[in-house]
């Protein structure tokens, strides 16, 4: 049982977190053409592209409604509806996600009230669907700002009474923004063997995951979950929700369209995954097939090889709740012991993980237990501070001191099996020798000695 | 900051846009705006003052997407590299807290680092809040003994440069001038004279560039007394007034440093570039020139003609490989042209020149360089960028990190030359890194295979043509 410490200082020295519109920006980026519309300045909007290129080395079609020192005093309101109808003239998107900043819910903005008149007044523009979150900079995290654009597309898209899409039944995942590109890629592979047709919201896997199109330039996400799929997930079998942040958007499915929610934890580590994979074959009828099997023993032989190094030694990290969690279930079947977790935000489940202490605070709170932990998982902010004197397993947002940041495999048996021997490896390229060595006094060197008649190698 | 404010630092006299249109200071369009906002730029110009500790007053936005991602590069302490912030939260948005908190982290900040100074940076949320961080600052200065100074750039105010500008502003007002540097030293290398001072205004020391530069300053007896700002010290900036001579590095946005130093203590300065040899033995001239000092002229003439020969034998090999390539320039300023020019010394053609952020100056030296026909750029954008490029059969495209995605998405070779490059292009040196650099993209083997489609996606026919002509070579080798 985690115990629950506070960071009450007023001075941030080094943020682990980042805001809200960055978050939304990127769920919004997992939905097919669609462009994220961030309603404040335009430096709000400049530093979470540039945030979120310099992790995924890939363009970001991310717009703003350019708030000026007018726009500040007098209202947005004209720059938010000027900047929707120029979208929809010169990209018809399939959809605008408005997003708010601080300076914008300083503002008091009221973007239902903005974007409703807008669809009054402009019938032209119908097939573009806009959908609204409010993000503010002053609350919340990343995590928080994608959870609540998730939210917003399920309750501003889903239809009711509509059929399911293609002959397969479908089943929806409510998709962390802790998980990757390949993460999602394992998932609707494991899902796609039981015979289902996985609707992933929102899908990174097929925009984010570094790709080139046969085009040159593209003014919207380059691929994502449609927004017809996102309207059918009313009519799926059933909703698996992978992290705590998007539960609420699970229960909410279940409680208006009667699709049963399924919280299966970030599927991290041989327990979780195990859950995963039990529901699915009880929810399809079908059996296991024989490649999930085998790769649950490739788990099982590397914990075992893995154990050497990894039990009871200690770990630290510094993440949002959903990857903490995450990364907290692999490292404690494996018998490390957890000195802190250190995370963006707050979540209700905390105070039960295996960790001795949380804190919901800045990377200063690792700091401050470098000297008791042999390795850190943490983002290349943490990484910098660490290394050299503790290797940091890279995990999180941002992370642009890597390649490849989409390819890393962090969930079901292939991801515990990739973290254990990444962590296994830190710690023998980190290895030092247990005892140190001792060189005596007393010891004397050749030059010191005196020959004897017995000649040394014998008489030639 | 209030507007007449904003429009007095608008106003800058020694600025060509202040004559007839001033193309910085149009309204941003929503929905097609890209660029930093004032607080962007006035960070930037600061941030790398590397032993001050810089705090962001504001929600997390503002530090928490951008620190410690700048390519900037600083000797000794480098304070600058953390994110410090007050990391507002609706409590204290609500409660009106935040000043309150600003003070504390400032307490907090001076108790732990003890730093030389201490910089606060106004965002959108307090300044609509209407926190008056000035006079925080001035609390602070005064319980704690050492300078406490708000830079009121927040985001709404403008643009970059109106950022850049702030800042230059504040840096004039409150910090140039508070002290005196050492008596100068004798030269290393002439013990009969005295050094020279200079300060260099604009130079960010992207990827240590400026120390191509400042061992040949060193050579020449100069004593840098600061460079605003790239690896420099608060203590270094104090001193900029006694300069003998100033020069504006690729930024017109900090002119108004310049012409301040020259009003206030009588400092001559020139604008200037190290990009390309022309340009790195021009500056080194045009120094000289100010100081008049008859042996600094000679040994200058001499260092030039020794660099430039050095340079042109390295970078003899690169220019043949070079040659004739086609390339797209799309960055601001004094680089739309000092590239350019950089450029054409490695016979690389121009087709075009980025100029939206050029003043008319810039753009009659485009003209002189490049001739009257130059097509010049005013506005980026992905796709209009690609359709030049596509138009005018250009081999790469040279841009702001930005535009770097849009280039290799188009699967075409690219540079970067803005923030937050890694490689150090400035004078005799980076010149050649220049070059270097430009071969690795252009002479790289996986233009063919990126561009390349799949074999099964080809027409059939094809496929079934060239494996029949592969089998009549073969027939013709065996008869």
């Amino acid at each position: 049982m985690a115990k629950r410490m506070t960071n009450k200082r007023a001075l941030v020295e080094r943020p682990l977190k980042t805001s809200q519109p960055t978050g939304a920006t990127l769920a919004m980026l997992g939905v097919a053409n669609s462009i994220p519309l961030m309603h404040g300045s335009q430096g709000c909007a400049a530093f979470a592209k540039v945030y979120l290129i310099q992790h995924f080395r890939e363009p970001v079609p991310l717009q703003n409604t350019a708030i000026d020192q007018v726009a500040a005093v007098m209202g947005g309101d004209e720059n938010l509806t000027s900047a929707i109808a120029l979208l929809c003239e010169k990209h018809a998107p399939d959809v605008i996600g408005v997003l708010t900043t601080g300076l914008t819910e300083m503002q008091g903005t009221d973007i239902d009230r903005v974007v409703a008149e807008f669809r009054q007044g402009h019938p032209q523009y119908a097939a573009t669907r806009v959908v609204v979150m409010n993000t503010p900079d002053f609350s919340g995290s990343l995590q928080t700002g994608y959870a609540v654009t998730i939210d917003a597309l399920v309750k501003q898209l889903v239809q009711p009474d509509i059929a399911s899409v293609g002959g397969k039944p479908q089943l929806n995942v409510l998709a962390s923004s802790g998980l990757t590109a390949a993460d999602i890629d394992l998932l609707r592979r494991y899902i796609e063997s039981f015979g289902f047709d996985a609707k992933i919201l929102p899908d990174l896997s097929q925009s984010l995951d570094g790709h080139v199109d046969g085009g040159d330039f593209s003014p919207t996400s380059s691929g994502g979950i449609p927004v017809q799929a996102i309207e059918s997930m009313s009519a799926s079998v059933a909703t698996l929700v992978i992290g705590e942040s998007l539960l609420s958007t699970g229960q909410w499915l279940q409680q208006q369209h009667q699709v049963p929610c399924h919280f299966v934890g970030m599927t991290m580590g041989i327990a979780e995954t195990d859950q995963l994979i039990q529901l699915l074959t009880q929810l399809s009828g079908l059996p296991v097939p024989d490649w999930i099997s085998h790769s649950r023993k490739r788990l099982q032989d590397a914990m075992l090889d893995c154990h050497f190094l990894l039990s009871q030694s200690s770990i630290a990290m510094a993440l949002e709740t959903d990857l903490a969690a995450g990364y907290q279930a692999v490292v404690a079947e494996q018998g490390m012991n957890i000195r802190r977790v250190v995370t963006a935000s707050a979540c209700v489940s905390g105070t039960s993980w295996p960790a001795q202490d949380w804190i919901v605070g800045d990377l200063s709170d690792v700091e401050a237990v470098l000297d008791d932990v042999e390795l850190v998982v943490g983002n290349t902010h943490c990484a910098n501070l660490c290394e050299p004197q503790v290797p940091v397993m890279r995990a999180g947002y941002p992370c642009h001191d890597r390649f490849g940041v989409a390819d890393v495999v962090q969930i079901g048996y292939q991801g515990a099996r990739s973290i254990l021997f990444g962590l296994a490896n830190l710690m023998q390229a980190h290895h030092q020798d247990e005892v140190a060595p001792h060189y005596s006094k007393y010891r004397f060197e050749p030059s010191e000695v005196t020959p004897t008649t017995k000649v040394a190698g014998g008489q030639q | 900051m209030k507007r007449n404010e904003i429009a007095e630092l608008l106003d800058e006299p020694a600025c060509e846009h202040n004559k007839g249109d001033k193309s910085g200071c149009s309204r941003p369009t929503p929905g097609n705006t890209a660029g930093g906002c004032s607080f962007d730029g006035a960070q930037i110009s600061l941030l790398p003052i590397a032993d001050v500790a810089h705090i962001v007053h504001g929600p997390i936005a503002c530090a928490g997407n951008s620190w410690n991602n700048r390519g900037t590069r600083a000797n000794g302490r480098n304070l600058f590299r953390l994110g410090f912030t007050t990391d507002l939260n609706e409590q204290d948005v609500i409660m009106g807290r935040a000043e309150k908190r600003l003070l504390h982290a400032i307490k907090e900040v001076i108790e732990r680092h003890d730093p030389p100074a201490v910089f606060v940076y106004m965002t959108c949320v307090p300044a609509l809040e209407g926190n008056d961080i000035d006079a925080i600052c001035q609390l602070a200065q005064e319980r704690w003994n050492r300078p406490v100074v708000a830079v009121d750039a927040a985001g709404f105010y403008g643009n970059k440069n109106l950022g850049n500008r702030i800042a230059g502003d504040v840096m004039v007002r409150k910090v140039i001038g508070s002290a005196e540097p050492p008596e100068k030293p004798q030269m290393r290398h002439d013990p009969s004279r005295k050094v020279h001072d200079i300060v260099l205004i604009g130079e960010y020391n992207i990827a240590g560039e400026f120390w191509h530069v400042s061992p040949l300053l060193e050579q020449l007896g100069y004593r840098v007394l600061s460079c605003m700002a790239g690896d420099t010290r608060f203590h270094e900036i104090q001193t900029m007034h006694r300069a003998d001579a100033a020069m504006v590095v690729c930024s017109r946005a900090q002119i108004n440093v310049a012409r301040n130093l020259e009003q206030q203590w009588g400092v001559p300065w020139f604008e200037g570039s190290f990009y390309g040899l022309e340009d790195t033995s021009n500056s080194l001239r045009q120094f000289a020139r100010l100081i008049g000092d008859p042996k600094l002229i000679e040994e200058t003439e001499q260092l030039i003609a020794f660099k430039e020969l050095e340079t042109k034998a390295l970078l003899a090999p690169y220019r043949d490989r070079l040659q004739g390539k086609r390339a797209l320039v799309y960055t601001g300023g004094v680089k739309s042209w000092s590239v350019v020019a950089a450029l054409q010394q490695l016979d690389i053609e121009v087709v075009a020149t980025g100029t939206k952020k050029s003043t008319e100056h810039d753009k009659a030296r485009i003209r002189e360089i490049m001739g009257e026909d130059a097509l010049m750029l005013d506005e980026g954008g992905a796709r209009n960028l690609l359709d030049v490029a596509a138009d005018h059969q250009a081999d790469l495209m040279i841009a702001g990190g930005r535009n770097m995605y849009t280039a290799l998405k188009a699967k075409m070779p690219f540079l970067d030359i803005n923030q937050e490059r890694e490689h150090a292009y400035a004078g005799y040196a980076g010149l050649v890194n220049l070059a270097k650099e430009l071969c690795r993209t252009l002479e790289s083997p996986i233009w063919q295979h990126a561009r390349s489609s799949a074999p099964w996606l080809e027409s059939s026919e094809l496929i079934h043509l060239s494996s029949v002509r592969q089998h009549a070579t073969c027939l013709d080798k065996e008869q």
